[in-house]
């Protein structure tokens, strides 16, 4: 998967937790400005729902790897991801999770205002 | 339907456009690498789409000469309400024991008080059994069909040497004609339910065993082979470290079968193709499936420390997990702000307690994503999603339409 797609995922993925909070995303600068941050939310979120599935002896390895070779992250966590049990189970839960955790806030926080 | 299924396949191959393996090395390294690789692959699709093509007739699986003993056989049963019943049920039992089952197991499986009965048959049966060694009489009759079609096919293959339809016709004729005493005599016997049971049963496992027959003279022996060890090894685990793994064999052979234009020699019938394809499937998916378990690690003293100095590391990813989840909703609140003019409310006064280094996200999202992309190259999870999410939206659609009619 090139940079290209994991971003389209991406915008794709907070464009559609957005549509369904019921905030539109087309056409002001507020809301490119909205859609970014909120991509920017579901990347850290994914990411540590990822650093949170190693193993201690896997993170250690992330570590080390990372700040002593010229290491690419992706393959590394490509490896990673292939050692772990039902990880692609596991990161559909925690989508689906971020995915529902998100829009029930925004939904909240809407009503609230 | 068989047009259709090739409509499909055709469809698939056209939509997927998957890059052709030319090597099985390739493939190998694809399971050991990607661990994502589609269970059937370009050129499986390419094969099984030319072989749905393929209306020639190949192989004996068709089963004629076991249709033309069951037309043979009906007549017979006609007005005979009760037999005609007990047979069908004879037949569901011993199909249901034939399922996963070798030939060879099912034949000595069939007769086993351990596999349960079709309720109907129990029904039926049940209340006229009176002979104490039913199952024994049930393993018996069912053996002697078997070895009387294997033997049938045998002989007639050997007579009719191009084999094909005068082969099948041959073969259901001296079929018939080794069974016909026996059936006869099982159908006039009190009580018929017994008997009808009993030759459905057997009917089966002829069959069956014709089949394994058939397939040994199509060339399907040296496939089936491979596809039972296969099989064997995914139920039965490995036997030993250095054993080889057969699954990769079959996995192999199948990918040298379809590249080769002439198949190597094979020529199969549809359903054999299928078999060994759908083999093949269960192979790969069993493969992956290993290759995604954690390794075991065997830990000393000295790795305990450091692991358990990892722990803590995970535990503090875990608590700041936790805090995200608050910053999540503070973050939420920050994002909302920007609507503050849709809004019609100041929300100022939250923004100031949030204290949120909005400097950090793009590290954050530049870093972060990076492995992301790992993570989900380890996944084919974006294209799944992307078709759950249509299968969500198109059923929700379909519920709007049901509920409130035609979406304007």
């Amino acid at each position: 998967m090139n940079e290209n797609k994991i971003n389209d995922f991406i915008n794709s993925f907070s464009n559609e937790i957005l549509q369904e909070s019921g905030v539109s995303t087309e056409g002001t600068e507020t809301s490119k400005r909205l859609l970014e941050e909120v991509e920017n939310r579901v990347v850290a979120r994914l990411f540590l729902e990822m650093v949170a599935l190693l193993t201690p002896e896997q993170a250690s390895r992330v570590t080390k790897d990372i700040s002593e070779d010229d290491t690419d992250p992706a393959k590394l966590m490509e490896s990673m991801g292939h050692e772990i049990p039902e990880f692609h189970i596991r990161m559909a839960k925690a989508l689906q999770s971020l995915r529902g955790e998100l829009i029930e806030d925004f939904k909240k926080l809407t009503e609230q205002k | 339907m068989l047009t259709e299924n090739f409509k499909n396949f055709n469809n698939l191959l056209e939509t997927r456009k998957v890059e052709q393996r030319r090597h099985e090395e390739i493939l190998l390294e694809k399971l050991e690498i990607g661990g994502n690789c589609d269970l059937f692959d370009g050129s499986t699709l390419e094969l099984l789409g030319k072989i749905l093509q393929d209306t020639e007739e190949k192989g004996l699986m068709r089963l004629k000469v076991f249709n033309n003993v069951i037309n043979w056989i009906v007549p017979k049963m006609a007005g005979v309400g009760t037999g005609a019943v007990a047979m069908d049920e004879g037949s569901k039992y011993a199909a249901e024991i034939a399922k996963g089952y070798l030939r060879e197991k099912m034949l000595l499986e069939v007769g086993s008080k351990n596999v349960p009965m079709p309720s109907k048959a129990v029904e039926t049966i049940t209340q006229q059994v009176t002979q104490t060694d039913f199952f024994g009489t049930l393993r018996d009759t069912v053996n002697s069909i078997a070895n009387t079609a294997q033997a049938a096919l045998v002989h007639a293959t050997e007579k009719v040497q191009e084999g094909g339809a005068m082969a099948v016709n041959y073969a259901s004729e001296t079929f018939i004609n080794n069974i016909a005493g026996p059936t006869t005599e099982m159908l006039s016997k009190p009580p018929l339910a017994v008997g009808a049971f009993l030759l459905g049963a057997g009917i089966v496992g002829g069959g069956l065993s014709m089949i394994h027959t058939m397939r040994e003279r199509s060339g399907f022996g040296l496939i089936d082979n491979l596809i039972q060890k296969s099989y064997e090894f995914i139920e039965n685990g490995k036997i030993s470290e250095d054993s080889h793994d057969p699954r990769l064999d079959l996995i192999a052979y199948f990918k040298n079968v379809s590249e080769d234009p002439k198949h190597l020699g094979h020529k199969l019938s549809q359903e054999e193709w299928l078999i060994f394809a759908g083999s093949v499937r269960a192979a790969r998916a069993s493969v992956l499936h290993d290759m995604t378990q954690a390794p075991r690690i065997v830990v000393g003293e000295e790795v305990k420390e450091g692991i358990n100095r990892q722990e803590k590391i995970v535990e503090d990813i875990v608590s700041n997990q936790q805090a995200l989840a608050e910053s999540d909703i503070a973050l939420a609140t920050e994002i909302l702000s920007q609507f503050g003019e849709h809004l019609g409310k100041d929300i100022d006064p939250i923004k100031q307690k949030l204290k949120y280094d909005n400097n950090l996200l793009p590290k954050i999202s530049l870093y972060s994503k990076v492995f992301i992309r790992g993570g989900f190259d380890a996944t084919g999870i974006p294209m799944a999603w992307r078709i759950a999410t249509f299968g969500f939206k198109s059923a929700h659609k379909a519920a709007r339409v049901a509920t409130f009619g035609a979406i304007p």
